[in-house]
């Protein structure tokens, strides 16, 4: 198998994370691009590939004249929502392996705590999607939900509880404190305001253990190797991206594997990282996790193999995620403490550490994994 | 709650009597109302044996 090897993360840009921008999504993803093209070097008229992922409320065609794109040559979609988020990186580095584009712009920008409120109920029917009417007439209708039905088992079979899920919570919100970037800047959480917060989906998921609705956006630019080398700047290498949806997948809805406590599709995305990218765990120096709840945070450290299964309770209440330890992860806060712009900020942090430009820096940090739970990419600084 | 059905299938629906739920707790179905509609809930076999 081979890696996108030849492609680096050029450039990076953001917009503000905030509850009120104030600003259409298009003036925000236009913001977050434009910022992400110039850190790259280069100009509107230089890109020639732009990739979004489904569930975007910007249409390619409006952000390219907003940014003066003069020429389309690869556009692309990754279909499942958040849940294929880092997917996008494998389309732009195909994209640019096979020579169909040299500069392909990634995005994200939304209104999702001032306009759209991403996590409330929506009865709508949607006929790509027929199986949501088997869980929404038993009242299934919001993501906490959803999910904390696939959460329980994997709580139950290895005695997590809610406090343990804490423990996230608050090293999460430690780092989003010393994070300007963070909407939690400088508001630290204690486990016993974690215990206070009131429950969502009892006994599961706590207020605290919800990611947050954000508005902001952010942008990539990822271009050749040889671009990167030339440029002059850190060059963050994309070593492998991958993702991997085995039959009887869901978006959200993990219900239909014999085992509930599965992570068949983590553990084998994990084995296709770890081969193309020639590393292994021990050698990743920080990780991002797409925690839109915080169990998936515990179910993600075993799947991709930081520690055994069932030991992440371990690896993460000993601070083996925090400053110092074995493997930190989400350093800027993560999605419950610096901003929920669909995970893709989670993708920043992990380009920022590798340029060593992060809020809270890891020292040395040269590789790094931005995990989901279906797709996810592994970085190297050169 | 998630379901799994002796003939082989998983399904999501809602159990009555939510206060006895438990992993593993045996449940036999109860045809309810919903708006008008009828669907398949589930109540626990404890519960059941218990109002018999």
């Amino acid at each position: 198998m081979n890696g996108p090897g030849r492609t680096a993360i050029l450039g990076v840009g953001q917009t503000p994370f905030t509850k009120a921008s104030g600003k259409s999504v298009l003036a925000l993803c236009t913001e977050a691009s434009r910022a992400a093209i110039a850190d790259a070097g280069l100009e509107p008229g230089d890109i020639d590939g732009m990739v979004t992922f489904t569930m975007d409320d910007n249409g390619e065609h409006a952000l390219q004249r907003a940014l003066g794109v003069s020429a389309l040559r690869w556009t692309g979609r990754v279909p499942f929502g958040g849940a294929g988020a880092y997917a996008t990186f494998q389309m732009a580095a195909a994209a640019i392996e096979s020579g169909m584009a040299n500069n392909v712009l990634i995005y994200r920008a939304f209104n999702e705590r001032s306009e759209t409120r991403f996590g409330q109920p929506k009865a709508f029917a949607d006929p790509s999607q027929p199986q949501r009417d088997l869980h929404r007439s038993f009242g299934l209708s919001t993501p906490a939900q959803v999910y904390a039905l696939w959460y329980r088992p994997y709580m139950d079979r290895y005695g997590v509880t809610n406090e343990d899920l804490g423990r996230y919570v608050v090293q999460a919100r430690d780092y989003a404190a010393t994070n300007p970037n963070a909407w939690f800047y400088e508001r630290p959480l204690s486990i016993e305001e974690h215990q206070e917060s009131r429950w969502i989906v009892e006994p599961v998921l706590r207020k605290l253990d919800c990611c947050q609705e954000s508005d902001g956006g952010v942008a990539f630019v990822v271009s050749s190797l040889d671009r990167a080398r030339a440029s002059g700047r850190p060059v963050v290498r994309m070593l492998a991206a991958d993702q991997l949806w085995s039959l009887g997948s869901e978006v959200m809805y993990h219900y239909y594997k014999p085992d509930l406590t599965s992570q068949e599709d983590t553990e084998r995305l994990a084995a296709a990282l770890w081969a193309k990218s020639g590393l292994s765990p021990a050698e990743i120096d920080v990780m991002t996790i797409y925690e839109n709840f915080s169990p998936i945070v515990h179910m993600s450290l075993d799947g991709f193999g930081f520690c055994k299964p069932g030991e992440s309770k371990d690896l993460i209440n000993s601070g083996g995620i925090g400053p110092g330890g074995v493997i930190p992860v989400n350093t800027n806060g993560g999605l419950l403490g610096e901003a929920y712009i669909h995970g893709m900020n989670n993708a920043l942090e992990g380009v920022r550490q590798l340029r060593g430009e992060a809020p809270n820096q890891v020292e040395g940090a040269r590789t790094a994994l931005v995990a989901g739970w279906h797709c996810a990419i592994v970085l190297a600084r050169e | 709650v998630l379901v799994d059905l002796e003939e082989g299938v998983r399904m999501a629906s809602n159990l009555v009597d939510a206060e006895n739920a438990a992993v593993g707790a045996p449940v036999t179905l109860e045809i309810g109302e919903m708006g008008g509609d009828l669907l398949p809930f589930f109540r626990t076999a404890a519960s059941k044996e218990a109002a018999a």
